[in-house]
Formats: C-alpha cells, structure tokens, sequence
C-alpha cells in the first residue's frame, strides 16, 4: 500500500539574487528580535507591569514573527533546503500562539508566561537568524554554532512553558466568551469549540516536547561533534 | 555453506549458520528462527547485506547475491508483527461498530434524546454499514496480500484514524441538532455513493483477477467488460477514485462538513499511495498507456 519514496531535490546553488535576499532577511529578522529583547528588558528594568507590556510592544512580535510564516514559502520554492511541513510546524506554533491567544484574548498578554516565552524567542531567534546570515556568507564563529545548539537546552523548555502558561491563563476568557466557537443547529452540522480545542493542543505538548527536544539533541551531538573534532 | 549472522545495531556477531548454495533469503530467515532467535519468526525479520543497506526480498537466492561461504549477513528486527488482515478486520470492524453504537444509542453522547433519527441520519447510517460491511467481507474474500504482516504499532495508527473518524462524524450526524439538507441533496448523495461503491468493488474484483492465486504476478490492469472498469482509460487507481467518490457523495447527502474533512483527508492519502503506484506501473511496463492519470481524471 505504501507508495515509492519521494526522492529529495538537491538545493540549487543559490543566486546572487536569492543569497542577498536571504541575507537581508536574516538580518532584518536578527535586528528585529535584538530590538525586541532589548526594549523588553528595558521596560522590566525599568519597573514596567504585564498590564501594559502587550500592548507597547506586540506590533513588533506580529511584524517578525508573521514574516516567519514566509520561510515556509522559502522551503516551498526551494530557496533553502529545509522540508516544507517541518518549517510549517516550527513556525505555525508560534502564531497560533500569537494570532489565537494574544490577540484574540485579553487574559492571555497579562499571563506571566509572556515575558518568557518572548525572551526566549528572542534569545532563540536572535542566534538563529544571526547564524543563517551568517552562513550565506560562510562566516559563522565557532562560538555562534556551540550557542544555535546549545541554548535550546535551557529556552526550549523556558518557551514552552511561557506559551502553556499564556494559553491557560486565556481559557477562562475563552469559555466565557465562547470566542471562534461554533455550535449546532448550522448549515454545514459542523461544531467547533475552541475552549476544548485549546485544551486538547496543551496536551499534544506532552507527547511532542519529548520528541523535538530529543531530535535537537540528536542536532547537537551531530553539529557539535564535529566542531569539537575540528578544534582538536 | 556458512554464513555469519551480525545484528545491525552495533555489528554485534549473532551467530552462525550453515544453508545450501542454493538457498534463498526466506530459507536463511528460517534457519534463524529454528536455530538462532526463537523470538524472531521469519516475517519479523529483515536481511541485509550491509548494516545500513536495503533489506533483501525472500525470494532471492544467496548464489544471485553472490553470497559465499563465510560472508556475513546483517539481521534487523522489525519488531512485533500483525497480518495485513488481522489489521484491516480490525480496522474496519470498529468503524461499523462505533457508528451504529452512537446511531443507536444517542444518549451516550447527547443525554436523554427524546426525538428518533431523522431520515438522513438512517440513510446515513445504513450507506456507512454498507460501506464497512462491503470492506470487511473483501478482507475476507476479495483482497489477496502481497505482503504478510506489518509492525504491530501499525494497528493503532490505523485504528485510530478510522475509529477517531467515524466517533467525530458520527457524533455530527446523528446529533439532536442535526440540519437535514433538501431532498435534491440527500438523492444525489445516495445514488452517487451507490454507483461508487459498486465502482469501487468491480475494481477489487478486477485487480483481484488480474493476479492468479499463490503467485506475485504484475500486469498492467485494463477495463474488462464491467462498465464500471472503464475508469482504468483514465486513472491507474479507480478503486481510490470512487473511495474518495463514496465519501464525496456521502458528504453532499448529509452535508456535514466533518464528513468532508475525512473525504479530503482520505484523498490525500490515497494520493500519495497512488501516485507511487503510478510511478511504480509506469517503470515496470514500458508501454503503459501514456493518458492516464494517478488517481483524479485529468488532474492528478
């Protein structure tokens, strides 16, 4: 039944073209998650409260993490050559987060686990877009490949409780206001209750934390592995 | 001849064995399983030539490999094994089970209902029964399986799928609260899903024909006299074509939008497995007829 494998393409040598557009947007993106960490850490510094950090600051967590979705349209034409459904999980995660629980609710922004799940998108972000730029131009220092996969250890698990944390303080809302909520008698006989739809995606976090942080892992040893070797 | 057994992990030496010079890869599992590894039954079993190479089928002969005296053999454990049957009894069975458990217990999900099923929630009920009671009797009796077994972990994947499916479609359809659609819809529906399923079951009994029992014979399948195989003129896989037809037609007869979430969930994947064996006819048989198409007439 099961169908022949699909052979993988070889990414094409990038042209001049595509190369400085990537550049740009590695850069553009690295700048854009620098400024939010250092506004950020500015506000808290500075003694600001969760009841106005949203909204100072989401404008430039739409913007960057929105122009995400297009790295999936890069692995979809081929300008890089990650797989188009890894890209598409990576990055739908987060703007679910951002476009189905800080935007739609009040509750969710006030949560304690924005501050951190946003620091350590930032951190994350900031290393990996300086790494990607970087690399177009075969200039990565040894120090930014040990952190692109080394920092995860410690932001991975920091991110995931700040977003779990940002969508339960956002399900009493949710129920209450039965937000993207639909109900029976329809046209279509179709029910959708988002309240229990959240609740079942905080549960799939269990089985697939595990699995993406044991992957990376795997990521680490084979990346830094080698950088340990060539050192040597 | 001798020939020594390596596991893949780790090269680690199993042990040795002794075979014909005319042996052939099935005879090597055998002699495994009665001499080496009681736990692993041959069809648990993959052969390779080297640790992280392609398993080597069973009815290759160790003298076509150029296998000779002393050489090593890797062994991969595939992990506990299911028949292919077992599996789509089981898979089948619990669709049928769980739709008419729900159609004919709705207080299960809803609490007290007070109103009977509604004609299309029957009509709905009777196509899904017909549809599971027509797989299930073609495992029995239809489908020959070129494949013995699959990985046990296979079982729930499947299970799941189809169990999950039917409780969250029939949960629709038979709700309190269900929208009957207009009369137009509901006969569309129900003539559409019936010309499909017909379809769908002259194309197994074709494909059946096409391969004589015991053998693994391939040819190219061709419309017989049944008008129903005059699909194979444009697709390689009618029998998915009219699947994905039957779950086409049910959607418009109950116009239930989960419905057509597993209509164009079923699509996918039968698209996949057909693009492969369109691919697959395609480098087997030189002359295979150039207009056809995988799955969709014209399309894809």
């Amino acid at each position: 039944m099961s169908a022949g494998s699909v052979k993988k393409s070889k990414p094409t040598e990038l042209s001049f073209l595509g190369k400085s557009y990537l550049l740009a947007y590695n850069g553009i993106q690295t700048l854009g998650w620098l400024y939010l960490l250092v506004w950020s850490t500015a506000y808290f510094l500075d003694r600001g409260t969760l009841d106005s950090y949203w909204n100072e600051m989401k404008w430039v967590v739409i913007i960057f993490q929105n122009a995400a979705l297009l790295e999936v349209f890069h692995a979809a034409i081929r300008l890089v050559p990650s797989s188009v459904f890894v890209v598409l999980m990576q990055v739908y995660s987060r703007v679910f987060l951002v476009g189905g629980v800080l935007l739609a609710t009040e509750s969710g922004p006030v949560s304690p686990g924005l501050p951190l799940c946003l620091f350590a998108w930032s951190v994350t972000e900031i290393i990996r877009y300086a790494y990607y730029a970087l690399n177009l131009v075969k200039a990565v220092p040894q120090q930014l490949t040990f952190l692109r996969y080394s920092t995860f250890l410690i932001l991975y698990p920091l991110g995931i409780t700040g977003e779990l944390l940002c969508m339960y303080h956002s399900l009493d809302e949710i129920a209450e206001k039965q937000l993207f909520t639909v109900s029976m008698p329809n046209k279509w006989n179709f029910i959708f209750n988002y309240y229990y739809f959240l609740i079942f995606y905080m549960l799939l976090y269990i089985p697939f934390f595990p699995y993406l942080y044991g992957h990376m892992l795997k990521q680490r040893s084979k990346m830094l592995g080698g950088l340990s070797k060539k050192s040597a | 001849m001798e020939i020594e057994i390596l596991s893949v992990s780790g090269s680690k030496p199993i042990g040795k064995i002794r075979v014909n010079e005319d042996a052939t890869i099935k005879n090597v599992k055998d002699k495994i399983y009665q001499n080496l590894k009681k736990s692993l039954y041959p069809d648990r079993q993959s052969i390779k030539l080297e640790a992280k190479g392609r398993s080597l089928k069973d009815e290759s002969t160790l003298k076509s490999l150029n296998i000779d005296d002393g050489a090593k053999l890797y062994l991969q454990d595939l992990g506990p094994q299911v028949s292919w049957r077992n599996v789509f009894l089981a898979e089948y069975a619990g669709p049928l089970f769980v739709y008419l458990w729900v159609y004919q217990r709705p207080w299960i999900l809803y609490g007290d209902v007070t109103t009977p099923p509604g004609t299309v929630a029957s009509l709905a009920a009777a196509c899904w029964s017909v549809h599971y009671g027509k797989r299930l009797l073609e495992t029995l009796f239809v489908h020959r399986f070129s494949h013995g077994t699959m990985p046990l972990r296979n079982l729930f994947k499947n299970c799941s799928y189809y169990w999950l499916f039917t409780l969250y479609i029939a949960y629709h359809v038979n709700h309190p609260l269900f929208t009957e659609p207009c009369c137009a819809s509901v006969y569309i529906g129900l003539a559409g899903f019936a010309i499909c399923e017909l379809g769908n079951l002259s194309i197994h009994i074709l494909l059946k024909n096409l391969r004589p029992p015991g053998t693994k014979v391939r040819r190219i399948p061709v419309p017989d006299g049944n008008p129903f195989s005059q699909l194979f003129n444009f697709v390689s896989c009618p029998n998915y074509t009219y699947e994905f037809g039957s779950w086409l037609f049910f959607t418009v007869m109950t116009k239930c939008a989960p419905a057509g979430i597993f209509a164009v969930v079923g699509l996918y994947q039968m698209s996949v497995w057909a693009l492969g064996k369109h691919r697959n006819y395609k480098k087997e048989f030189p002359d295979y007829p150039k207009g056809r198409k995988a799955i969709l007439p014209f399309i894809l």
